[in-house]
């Protein structure tokens, strides 16, 4: 794992230092809300419908044990008990006090973490695919790609100030588990003629206008990335809109140009680039990509007797095995989604007790590394086969077992108006309403694969437009409605969902959903067909019917 | 009222004057120019006194390239701080096209 050097740990230090005297004159009434709103958003504090909320960066998703401890004792100390991971891999506190504010950020630094960049006009926390260095699908590992990228870009003193916020996802391997293609930049490392090379996504992204972002280039080698990277967002920085918060986006000046034009514009943007003023030299890479080496696996043979019989013996067990372990690079290792999405739970929390508790299990069992999905869930990368029954037992003990990892009740939602300020409509009673008609494990495991994601708002935090099945919350004249959308995907085929008709009020989702569900079931060929393979078979128009079978006949 | 602030400090005698648009550049005084005069006015370098010239955020400094070695002051405007096009400009400046004034 990435360690910070005397440089990383001293400009934390700094910016604590100074955030800590604009903290006290805001307590002290010398400066207004309005004023201290810049300085605070350059700290990661927002301030929410009832609360200030603090946005930690966890740089591509990894943890330590340390760093994950840490994190609870700070929810219990500092909040409410509990801490909300994000579809951005970071950790959000919802009910910090302004007074706590720095003594949590003294608590972060001693383990190396921060919440700079995690708001503001500039490039956020680099996100990746949560199963880096595990997966078996993948060339490279995208941390260290993500690591160049984070410190590059922390503190950049030509791109603090963009027109708007910026996001950039990495995945090295085949299957997009990070969802690359709806960023601003989207980088998808690749094997082509025997060498590595990035494809170049630009300009996706959700919220009001969603797009998924053209490829406009698929050779870049991994030399070149941070002058490329310098070129893209240097033409937007100079043409992206800023006379209109809602076409600010590099999606939108993409859009305008056209994806040749704007490759064209970055091409001659970094013909004219002193490339070797901005690239990493090689041996620089070296030493970064030596903080990700692989942990020392033991030479194991990849079935484990124990294993198979513990799962022979238990259903329980057998059962989260076939949707929460996954396949691992590594004979006789799998990797674990640890869900945070129990029955009925908020999707993405976890208790100080629940994350002291990952935090030890990430220790014993899995090298000392935790990983936060996009997917609001918890990982742990390298778990030997042996040991999964045990895992399995003790996660049971916290409410962490719940064997949905990829099922219908593996929501993603955003805080909604239970919590933000942006917010329409609420997402977490949604989410739980549809958490609880479909309790039946037994019936989740037999729908299969369906995403279902849900945002309280256009600005689509919780990733509407590309779940299997998506819902928007909307306002109209002051009662919250439902819009839902079908067969979008955020995965290495991205597409965007289409919405259906019109809205439908919340008591009527969880039905509605049923009736979607219901509808797959008695088309799909077998159960290898996933809902999204029959949806992209049979087009929207049988699920469109099922969605609004019942609301026609109450209508007529 | 603007103060110009070196790394040495306050400069309490600003010899500089920022010139509007139609305004008339008097011989010998050290003057700054709006972007679009600089292009426009051909004669302005020849002229006795120091030439700048004032860039703000959506001004392209490519534009004015073979002008650079006539400038002894490039003023690059920042409206507001959340406007960050001047970082790129004084980037170009600097890197791309070697300004050292």
């Amino acid at each position: 794992m990435y360690r910070y050097d005397e440089f990383d740990a001293e400009i934390v230090r700094e910016r604590i230092e100074e955030f800590r005297a604009q903290v006290e004159r805001r307590l002290k009434g010398e400066i207004t809300e309005d004023q201290f709103k810049p300085l605070r958003l350059m700290n990661g504090l927002y301030l929410q419908l009832h609360a200030y909320m603090l946005r930690v960066a966890i740089p591509y998703g990894t943890l330590s044990s340390r760093q994950l401890a840490r994190l609870a004792r700070i929810a219990r100390d500092f909040d409410k008990g509990y801490g909300h991971f994000t579809t951005r891999q970071n950790i959000q506190y919802n009910w910090v006090r302004l007074v706590d504010v720095v003594p949590i950020l003294e608590a972060l630094a001693e383990v190396e973490m921060h919440a700079i960049q995690t708001s503001g006009n500039c490039i956020r926390n680099v996100t990746a695919d949560h199963f880096a260095a595990a997966a078996a699908d993948e060339v490279d590992d995208p941390r260290v790609w993500s690591e160049i990228i984070r410190q590059w870009s922390t503190f950049h003193p030509e791109f603090s100030f963009l027109p708007r916020k910026f996001k950039i996802a990495v995945t090295a391997a085949e299957t997009d588990r990070a969802a690359v293609q709806v960023h601003d930049i989207g980088l998808h490392l690749k094997k082509r003629d025997g060498k590595l090379a990035f494809t170049v996504y630009v300009g996706g992204g959700q919220g009001r206008t969603p797009f998924v972002a053209p490829a406009i280039r698929d050779d870049l080698a991994p030399e070149d990335l941070l002058s490329y990277l310098e070129a893209i967002l240097r033409v937007y920085n100079r043409a992206g809109r800023r006379d209109n918060l809602y076409k600010s986006r590099i999606k939108i000046l993409v859009s305008a140009l056209g994806a040749e034009e704007f490759a064209r514009q970055v091409e001659e943007e970094w013909r004219l680039s002193d490339r070797a003023r901005i690239d990493l030299p090689a041996d620089e890479e070296q030493r970064i990509r030596d903080y990700f080496a692989p942990p020392c696996f033991r030479t194991l043979k990849d079935a484990d007797a124990g294993f198979e019989a513990a799962r022979a013996r238990d259903a329980a067990f057998a059962r989260w095995v076939s949707t929460n372990v996954h396949s691992h690079r590594t004979p006789g290792y799998a990797s674990v989604t640890i869900s945070l999405k129990p029955v009925g739970g908020i999707p993405g929390d976890a208790t100080a007790a629940q994350m002291e508790a990952v935090a030890a299990l990430g220790k014993r069992y899995s090298f000392d590394e935790i990983r936060v999905s996009h997917e609001q869930n918890l990982i742990l990368p390298h778990v030997e086969k042996a040991d999964l029954h045990d895992l399995w037992q003790a996660l049971k003990e916290n409410g962490l077992a719940t064997p949905n990892a990829g099922l219908i009740s593996d929501i993603i939602a955003c805080p909604g108006l239970d919590y933000c300020d942006l917010a329409n409509a609420r997402s977490i009673p949604i989410a739980q309403g549809i958490s609880n008609r479909f309790a039946d494990l037994e019936q989740q495991a037999q729908i299969g694969e369906l995403k279902i994601k849900i945002s309280g708002c256009i600005n689509a935090c919780g990733h509407h437009h590309v779940g299997h099945i998506g819902i928007l919350g909307v306002d109209k004249h002051g009662e919250e409605f439902y819009q839902i959308l079908l067969g979008g995907r955020g995965d290495e085929r991205a597409k965007l969902g289409k919405i259906t008709g019109k809205g439908l009020p919340a008591e009527a989702i969880p039905d509605a959903i049923a009736r979607i569900v219901a509808r797959y079931i008695a088309l799909r060929t077998d159960e290898s067909e996933r809902f999204i393979d029959a949806y992209e078979r049979l087009g929207p128009k049988p699920f469109e019917e099922a969605l609004y079978a019942e609301i026609k006949e109450l209508a007529a | 009222m603007s103060v110009l602030l070196t790394r040495a400090g306050v400069v309490r005698d600003d010899p500089w004057r920022f010139l509007a648009e139609d305004e008339a550049a008097a011989d010998g005084a050290d003057v700054v120019v709006p972007f679009a005069r600089l292009r426009a006015e051909a004669r302005l370098a020849e002229r006795a006194g120091r030439l700048g010239v004032a860039i703000a955020p959506g001004d392209r400094v490519e534009e004015i390239v073979d002008k650079l070695p006539a400038l002894s002051l490039i003023a690059v405007a920042f409206p507001g701080f959340r406007d960050g096009r001047g970082y790129s400009t004084a980037r170009l400046l600097r890197e791309r096209y070697r300004y050292a004034g």
